[in-house]
Order: structure tokens, then C-alpha cells, then sequence
């Protein structure tokens, strides 16, 4: 209580004083009446009894010292100054407070995202000690990914070489993706699933929000019916049942008893963590005993495999890289054949959570640093020209007593609140901008669950806050240290000091904002050449969409290849439909599978395999995705096992292996398959991950002649007659779907998604940067230029003298504009040359950002200093004509 | 000024607190009069000084304050002592017994 009422009298320190006065008065009063009662005259009373009381005003000082707090109401009193200040100037307040809300919403904004992305900590307890032991494809392979997945017996053995007590891993789990089709409530569900010994949560260590995790008694083949659930799927389709635990779902044809729930923050594996080689998808659904048998691989069975562990107590990263170097060698020497093949790479979960986000991160946070800077430059500008302008003001304060510490007091408490507003308008800002960028945010980086504005981005936001109010005073409070003391500083007099201050903060500004302008371009320029590069398919007026068959409904391959076969014809059928073809993934969706090839006739080289990726597919499937066939022919029905077996290869196969001789009609090798195959057709390359990456050799064989394990879950591409670039209309949606259905009523359609949508997803990471740079670069220049604007009309003012004496001589009105004019160009060319040696620099980190443009792009150069100047020249352009339209006389006049 | 009055600036508190002690609620003028009339005039503080102790004996919790109205209708302030002041009368009384004793054996001996 009593310090609320200290605080209260702070604030408010004339209630204080008043009712010290009072009582000083009181006593003055008391004493005056007993002298005057013992005889003494009214005026020598009062006087005797002021004489003894002494200094009232220093004792009144000392009793406000112990009853309030000093620095409080010096904070009060320097806030009603600042207050009354700014009203007083409400366009000063305003551009400064704008500059900063700017500059700091951005850099808040940025932050938010590395929050979200970086420092908020991860639902699994010590990660860095969780381990993703990731199998690295031998050199000479040239696989296009230098993960790639492990077999099931590698698991065993590893197991026994590493994990336990004494060895470098507590314990040891595997893990794979999978889909399930959930039945049981009206039509079927496909569920994201991960199949995950029961050593993978071991090593996890995370508990259920409900039931428990399964045992490794269950995670044994014939039994594993258990089911654990995500907390989303719990909440969702299952309408958050009380009694989820020990109920059973309909999981392909079987009964799955759910054992727990996790918690919702628990997501594991994230898709976008992993490499592309694991289609593990996101925000997993359920998750299901592996079962990992022993003994020679089973049809369907899929075995790729990710090993992930936990360490020992007391054992580092190091010593389980060792210990896993040994298991090689071991391995090595037992499978002579095998050498090359049990090299891995341990990755923590925690580094690999933040992998590939941390670098456009930082580089972000880096150029909002620029954004920031500049806006400050600006405000320290503004603050700079008002204490010049309020120099009189200021040495009149000095005169009377004010010490420099007072006045430079002053002037941080009135930063420090146009910095608050500033942050204050920026956050929201901020959280507008953000807003409107989640779609883009959402694809761009799918491992954000949302952007998170926790405390941190708080304290981070008010630190910022602070950090660029002191920053912004510093350069008046230089001005109060060179002696603003001078009361003699008249108005005819021109200071040269501080102008050099000014232009050396405007010259910096058009720097940074060049420096972002450049990034913006040079990003926009890469996006440009992604985008007319392609994915090698045209993507207008397709489709594709997901199928999933049940496994106990289609047990081995041909069923389901008869599927595939009758689902084309009915779908054919329809009079929309251009093309239909089948794949087990779309263009740019991720996902393949490589193999090594062999050539009939010519030398194997056993240093050199010959790698290329390869996928089975159906006839149709290039026209209904728009792949131009360069020589020979599609897969026809006719292509059966019964009949010779055939491949279609990419332009890069052909290049690679026949060059200079055509492919058609040759023969190449699959060594699982018993036959080679003949190469009937060559088609065009086309890409599966990202308009960049490398095209790799490429073989296609038919679903009807190729045992295809994975083949239950296939995308269906469908190219349709005339639709609009929006996407595909419901009703023909439906005709779809019923075409399927007619076929096998119980097989869900999931993912529909129009191809242009699979590229705009895979741009998504460009397009995200491109915004925030180029938002950012324009958001600098507008600062910049103001900043011009500021010095450029000061120093014109500071001139008007002269101008007015040079107009009297004879000088025209255009050739003071042109005075004007040069002035500013000489501060906008010298920045602009500062940024562009900055942009040099600045270049070489963007260098991996960059693709189908050089870093010292010609074009970018020479635009981006061209807009600038221009931008710089409007800015002066104000100023200038006030010059011009200054009259001689009356500048003469005044002074 | 004297001499005397200068060391009583440090023995105020305690001879304010004593006095409220003894005689209950006091205005300043009050405890000013009491200290100057029971010292036989010998110790004549300036009276202005008084009021910052007082003030900082009221933001420690030793005494209380309440505006009055006196009988010829001035407003007044008047100081009660807490109960938290009272130990602290008894402290301070001590401390103050024990140092004077202190100096009186040194002038002795001296």
C-alpha cells in the first residue's frame, strides 16, 4: 500500500508539494499567533517565526525525497515535456513514430518466425541426445540424395553391436512411413500413419496424454494390433472419446486396439525434417508397432528403414560415431560385397529439427537488422534537426541551470516514448503482416505449426524497443556534448558540425536500402528463371489425386495392377477427360525410388554403378501430366507379363548412357528382374522435388509387367478438356470419383490437387523470401528517401540566405533548384556507391539462394541504382522548388 | 546556528519518537515545542527540519499521520507512533544510552 501511494505521488508530485506546504505553513502560522499572543508585533511575528523555521524549500525537497520516488516523477515530469511536445509538432511525431514502427514491426515479425522455427523448445526431452543415424549412399553412386534408407537386417545386427548397457546407445528403434485405411464410420479414412518399433519411443522418452505406449512384447510380427493416436486425430474423428483406450479401429481390414493418446505437441518424425528419400508425411495420425521380422524380405513388404537411438548416459556424439564406424568395418569384413554400404552420419534430432532453417533465418533477421537500422537513421535524423532547430531553446535552459545531463534526460525520455509508440504500432503491424502471409508461410515453412508469439518475441520486442530509442538519442545528445550551451549561435549563422552527422546517417541509409533493394531483385530475377524453367510437365488442366487400396482386399500385386488398369478405362471414359495415367507419386510431390542398372553387352564396373531413379507407372501417365515423348512410344495395355518386357527412359538416361545413338530399341538391365528390358520410348525430363534440382537418369517400367510392392497407394493423374486455371469443378470432382468407385466402392480418394498448385508449392520457400526481402528493400527505400528529403530541405533552409543573395545578383530561379538538386544527388550517388560495394558482399551469402543468376547479376546492378537515383531525385525534388520560389527580398529581409 | 543544534540533527527522530511516545498525537509545531520546552530552550533545532525526519519516519512505518482540524480551525497534521515505532523508540534509546556512555568515558579517562 504504501508504495502504490509513493508510486501515485510520484506521479503526480503537485498533490505532494501542496500538502507539504500546507503543513510548513501550519507550522509558520501556530508560531506567528503564540509570538504575536507573548506580545510581539503581526510583522515581526511572522518574520521571527520564518527566521526560525529556515529554508522551507530545501526541507520540502528532502520530505518529497522521502515520501516519493526521485527518479519517477523526474520520469513523470520528462513524459508530460515529451507528450507536450509532440503534440506540439504532430508531423515530426508522426514520421519518426511511423520509421520506427516499421523497422521494429519488421524485425518483430522476423523474429516471431525464428521463434517459432529456432528457439522454441522441442515436445522431446534432450533432444540433442536423440539420434537419427542416417545411412549415406556410397560416393560413386551419384543417387542425388546422400541419405538413403537402411534394410531390416542392418537394424538386428546394429541393434546388437551398439545398443544396451555399456554400448553407445541406450536403445535403438526403426522406423518407416505407412497409410491405413480406417473403416468402421460411414466411408473410408485414409490415416497418416508411421510404423515405429517400440524402441523408437524408448528412445523418445515421451509419455501419452492418455493410456500408455506400446511394449516391445507387442511390437512383435504376428501380433502388434495396437494402435497409439495422435492427439489431433483423438480430438477430431473421434470426438475426443473418454474411453478411446481399449477401443478397437478398423485399420485395413483389421482390428487395432488403441493403447494411448499423445500429447498434441508431439509430432514425430516431421516430414519436412526428414529427407525427401522418406515419404513420411506430415502431422502424423497414428502410430503402429513395426513388427520387424527376421529372416528373407515378404512380398509388399516394404524395408526402408530410419534407425533413430538415444545415447547413453556419459557417451557423446563422437563416441557413438565411433562406435557406429566399427560396426562397419565389421560389417565390411563379413559382407565383402556390401562394402560401401553401412557408412552413416549421426544427426541430432535438435539439429536436424532446425536444419535448413537456420541459414534463411538468419539472413533474415540480418536484412530486417538493415530494415531496422535505416528506420532509425531516420528518427536520429529528425531528432537531430529539431535540437539543432531548438538550439536557442536548449542553450536558454542550459543559462538557467539546466545541467546536460538533464537536457540529454529530456531527450532519451521523448526517443524512448516515440520508440514505444513506434513498437507499439509495429507490433501490430507485425501480427497484420504475418496474417496476411500464413497461407504462404504455412507451405513455405511447413515446420512451423504457427508463428509463435510467446514472451520471448515480447522481451525481444521490448529490448529492441529500448535499444533503438538510445540509439536514435545518441546522435542529438552528441550535438548537447559539442556545446548547444552557445547562447551566441545566431540564426545567420550556418553550423557545419552537425550537418556532417546527418549526411553521413542519409549516405548509410540509401546504402542499406540499395544493398536490400539489390537482394529483392536478384531473388525476384531467380524466381523468374524457376518459373520459366519448370518442372518439364505442363501443369494447366490436371489433376491428381490420391488412391489408397486395402491389403487385405488386394493381396498381391496383379490384383492391384488390374485395379489400376480398370480404373484408367472407366475414368477414360468420360467425356471430360483428355488423359489418365497412374504413378506412385505426383510431379514435384516428393518421393522416388533409385536402383542400379545394368547394360546387356557392355562391361559392369563395380567402382561405378550405374545409378538412376525409377518408377513403375501406367500407360497414359505422361500425356495425362503433360510430358512431351521425344522418340518411340507410350506403354500400351498390351504390355503385360506375357509379352516382352519394356521401359521408357528420361532424356537424361539417354543422354547419359546412348549418347550420340538413340535409345529406342536398346536393352537395359533391372538385376532384381530375371529379363532385361527393351527401351520402347524417351520422354522428356521432368523434375520431383524442386524446379532446381538436378535432373537425374530416369527409367520407367508398366505396372502391368513389374511386381511393384508399394503399389497400394498411387496418385491418379487426370488431364481434363478446357478447365480453368482455378482448379477442377465439383461436379466433375464427383464424375471422378464415381469412376473409381465403380470399380472398388471402398477405395478412398484423398489429396486432390491441381498441378499448378503442386508448382506454386514448390516455389512457396522463393516466393516467401522474395515478399520479405522486396517488402523489406521498398520498406528501406521509402525510409531513405525521407531520411534525403529531411537533410536535403535543412540544408536549403540553413541557405535560404545565400539563395536570396544569389537570386539578387542574377542567378535564375532554375539554377538555385539546381543547387538544391545537386546537393542531394551528391548524397544519394555517394550511398548509392557505398551500396553497391556492400551488395557485392551481401551477394555471396545470398550465392545458395540464388538459381539461373549470378549474384553480380549485370541487369539487377544496373537497375536497382536506377530506381534508387530516381526514387532520391523525387525526394529532392520538394525541396528544390521551394528554393526556387523563394523571394530575394524577403530572405534578405529577415535577420 | 550552534553547535548543539548541528548533533541534534542526528538525535531528532529519537527525541520526536520519545515524545510521541510519551504525550500521544502531535502536530510538528507540538513536538517542536515539547523538545525546546523540556530542554529549557537548550536545544533549539531549526524547526524547519523537523518535517523531512518526520516524513521519513512515516514512510518507515514508525509513526502515522492524520489530517485534523485544530479549534481555531486551521487544518493540521498530526503524528501518532506505531507500534513497529515503539521498538524501534526502544532500539534507538539504547543505542543512544550506550554511545553517550561511551563518550562520557572517554572525556573521563582522556
Amino acid at each position: 500500500m504504501s508504495w502504490l501511494s509513493r508510486i501515485r505521488r510520484s506521479l503526480r508530485p503537485a498533490a505532494l508539494i501542496h500538502e507539504l506546504e500546507e503543513e510548513q505553513s501550519f507550522h509558520m502560522l501556530s508560531k506567528a499567533d503564540d509570538l504575536a499572543a507573548a506580545g510581539a508585533s503581526l510583522g515581526a511575528a511572522r518574520r521571527e517565526a520564518e527566521l526560525a523555521f529556515g529554508n522551507g524549500l530545501s526541507n520540502r525537497q528532502s520530505s518529497q525525497e522521502a515520501r516519493s520516488i526521485r527518479w519517477l516523477t523526474d520520469v513523470a515530469f520528462d513524459t508530460r515535456l515529451a507528450w507536450r511536445d509532440m503534440l506540439r509538432r504532430p508531423g515530426f511525431a508522426a514520421a519518426a513514430i511511423l520509421s520506427l514502427a516499421l523497422g521494429l514491426g519488421a524485425a518483430t515479425a522476423v523474429f516471431s518466425l525464428a521463434n517459432g522455427a529456432l528457439l522454441r523448445p522441442l515436445p522431446v526431452p534432450q533432444a540433442d541426445r536423440f539420434e537419427f543415424i542416417w545411412r549415406q549412399a556410397p560416393a560413386s553412386l551419384q543417387m542425388g540424395t546422400e541419405e538413403i534408407p537402411w534394410d531390416r537386417d542392418v537394424f538386428w545386427k546394429m541393434q546388437a553391436a551398439t545398443a544396451g548397457p555399456g554400448h553407445a546407445f541406450a536403445s535403438l528403434g526403426a522406423l518407416r512411413p505407412g497409410s491405413m485405411n480406417w473403416t468402421g464410420e460411414g466411408e473410408p479414412v485414409r490415416l497418416r500413419a508411421v510404423l515405429a518399433s517400440a524402441g523408437v519411443f524408448a528412445a523418445l522418452g515421451v509419455r501419452p496424454e492418455l493410456g500408455r505406449i506400446y511394449t516391445a512384447a507387442e511390437d512383435q510380427p504376428g501380433r502388434g494390433r495396437v494402435a497409439l493416436l495422435s492427439d489431433a486425430l483423438w480430438r477430431g474423428a473421434l470426438h475426443a472419446d473418454p474411453a478411446i483406450v481399449g477401443r478397437t479401429l478398423d485399420l485395413d481390414g483389421q482390428a487395432y486396439t488403441v493403447v494411448g493418446v499423445m500429447p498434441p505437441e508431439f509430432q514425430f518424425p516431421e516430414a519436412a525434417a526428414m529427407p525427401a528419400i522418406f515419404a513420411f508425411q506430415a502431422r502424423p495420425q497414428i502410430w503402429l508397432p513395426l513388427a520387424l521380422s527376421s529372416g528373407p524380405l515378404i512380398p509388399y513388404e516394404s524395408a526402408e528403414l530410419a534407425f533413430v537411438g538415444r545415447l547413453n548416459p556419459g557417451v557423446d556424439a563422437r563416441q557413438a560415431a565411433a562406435a557406429l564406424d566399427a560396426f562397419r568395418r565389421r560389417s565390411e569384413t563379413e559382407q565383402p560385397r556390401g562394402k560401401g554400404w553401412f557408412t552413416s552420419r549421426l544427426q541430432s534430432l535438435a539439429a536436424a529439427h532446425t536444419a535448413g532453417l537456420r541459414q534463411p533465418l538468419l539472413l533474415l533477421l540480418l536484412a530486417v537488422g538493415l530494415v531496422l537500422a535505416v528506420a532509425c537513421a531516420n528518427v536520429a535524423g529528425l531528432l537531430l534537426a529539431r535540437a539543432l532547430a531548438r538550439r536557442g531553446e536548449l542553450a536558454l535552459k542550459a543559462a538557467l541551470g539546466a545541467g546536460r545531463w538533464r537536457l540529454a534526460r529530456q531527450m532519451l525520455t521523448e526517443t524512448l516514448w516515440l520508440a514505444l509508440l513506434g513498437g507499439g504500432l509495429g507490433a501490430l503491424l507485425a501480427l497484420a503482416t504475418l496474417h496476411g502471409l500464413q497461407g504462404l508461410l504455412a507451405t513455405a515453412l511447413p515446420r512451423l505449426s504457427g508463428v509463435a508469439t510467446d514472451w520471448r518475441v515480447f522481451a525481444f520486442g521490448l529490448a529492441l524497443i529500448l535499444s533503438s530509442g538510445l540509439g536514435c538519442a545518441l546522435a542529438p545528445m552528441l550535438l548537447l556534448r559539442s556545446g548547444a550551451g552557445d547562447l551566441r549561435g545566431g540564426k545567420g549563422t550556418v553550423s557545419r558540425g552537425s550537418p556532417q552527422l546527418r549526411t553521413a546517417l542519409v549516405t548509410g541509409q540509401v546504402a542499406l536500402a540499395l544493398v536490400l533493394v539489390v537482394a529483392g531483385g536478384l531473388l525476384a530475377r531467380s524466381l523468374q528463371a524457376l518459373l520459366a524453367t519448370g518442372g518439364g510437365f505442363d501443369p494447366q488442366a490436371a489433376v491428381a489425386v490420391k488412391l489408397s487400396l486395402p491389403q487385405s482386399a488386394y493381396p498381391d500385386w496383379s490384383q492391384a495392377a488390374r485395379f489400376y488398369q480398370s480404373v484408367r478405362t472407366q475414368v477414360a471414359r468420360l467425356p471430360e477427360v483428355v488423359a489418365v495415367g497412374v504413378n506412385k507419386t505426383a510431379p514435384l510431390a516428393g518421393d522416388g525410388e533409385s536402383t542400379i542398372v545394368r547394360f546387356p553387352g557392355r562391361p559392369a564396373d563395380p567402382e561405378h554403378p550405374a545409378a538412376v531413379n525409377y518408377a513403375m507407372i501406367s500407360a497414359g501417365y505422361f500425356t495425362a501430366v503433360g510430358v512431351p515423348r521425344l522418340a518411340g512410344r507410350d506403354f500400351l495395355d498390351s504390355d503385360t507379363q506375357a509379352s516382352m518386357p519394356v521401359a521408357i527412359v528420361n532424356q537424361a538416361l539417354a543422354d547419359k548412357f546412348y549418347p550420340g545413338a538413340a535409345a529406342v530399341g536398346k536393352q537395359i538391365r533391372i538385376p532384381v528382374d530375371p529379363q532385361p528390358r527393351t527401351i520402347v520410348g524417351v520422354v522428356a525430363n521432368f523434375k520431383h522435388h524442386s524446379l532446381s534440382e538436378q535432373v537425374v537418369p530416369e527409367l520407367y517400367a508398366p505396372i502391368t509387367q513389374k511386381p511393384w510392392p508399394a503399389m497400394l497407394t498411387m496418385s491418379l493423374v487426370v488431364r481434363v478438356r478446357g478447365t480453368p486455371h482455378a482448379g477442377l469443378p465439383a461436379h466433375l470432382r464427383d464424375r471422378i470419383a464415381g469412376a473409381v468407385h465403380a470399380v472398388d466402392a471402398h477405395v478412398p480418394l484423398s489429396d486432390w490437387t491441381p498441378l499448378p498448385q503442386l508448382v506454386s508449392r514448390a516455389t512457396a520457400p522463393q516466393r516467401l523470401a522474395l515478399w520479405l526481402v522486396a517488402g523489406f528493400g521498398l520498406l528501406t527505400l521509402l525510409l531513405a528517401s525521407i531520411g534525403l528529403y529531411g537533410v536535403v530541405a535543412y540544408i536549403a533552409a540553413q541557405r535560404r540566405r545565400e539563395f536570396g543573395v544569389r537570386m539578387a545578383l542574377g542567378a535564375s530561379r532554375t539554377a538555385v533548384s539546381a543547387l538544391v538538386l545537386r546537393q542531394g544527388s551528391r548524397l544519394a550517388l555517394g550511398g548509392i556507391a557505398v551500396g553497391l560495394l556492400l551488395a557485392a558482399a551481401a551477394g555471396r551469402l545470398l550465392q545458395s539462394y540464388l538459381f539461373g543468376v549470378r549474384a553480380w547479376d549485370p541487369f539487377t546492378l544496373a537497375l536497382a541504382p536506377a530506381l534508387l537515383a530516381l526514387v532520391m531525385l523525387l525526394a529532392c525534388l520538394v525541396p528544390a522548388r521551394r528554393a526556387a520560389r523563394l523571394d530575394p527580398v524577403e530572405t534578405l529581409r529577415q535577420d | 546556528m550552534s553547535k548543539a543544534s548541528d548533533s541534534l540533527h542526528d538525535a531528532l527522530p529519537l527525541l520526536a519518537l520519545k515524545i510521541l511516545a510519551r504525550r500521544g498525537p502531535l502536530h510538528g509545531y507540538g513536538i517542536t515545542g515539547h523538545i525546546q520546552a523540556m530542554s529549557d530552550e537548550r536545544l533549539r533545532p531549526e524547526e524547519g527540519s523537523l518535517y523531512p525526519a518526520l516524513h521519513r519516519m512515516e514512510e518507515a512505518g514508525w509513526i502515522e499521520a492524520e489530517w485534523v482540524v485544530t479549534e481555531k480551525k486551521r487544518r493540521a497534521r498530526v503524528y501518532a507512533i506505531t507500534v513497529r515505532g515503539r521498538k524501534e523508540l526502544e532500539a534507538a534509546e539504547a543505542r543512544w544510552r550506550s554511545a553517550s556512555a561511551a563518550i562520557q568515558q572517554v572525556l573521563q579517562r582522556a
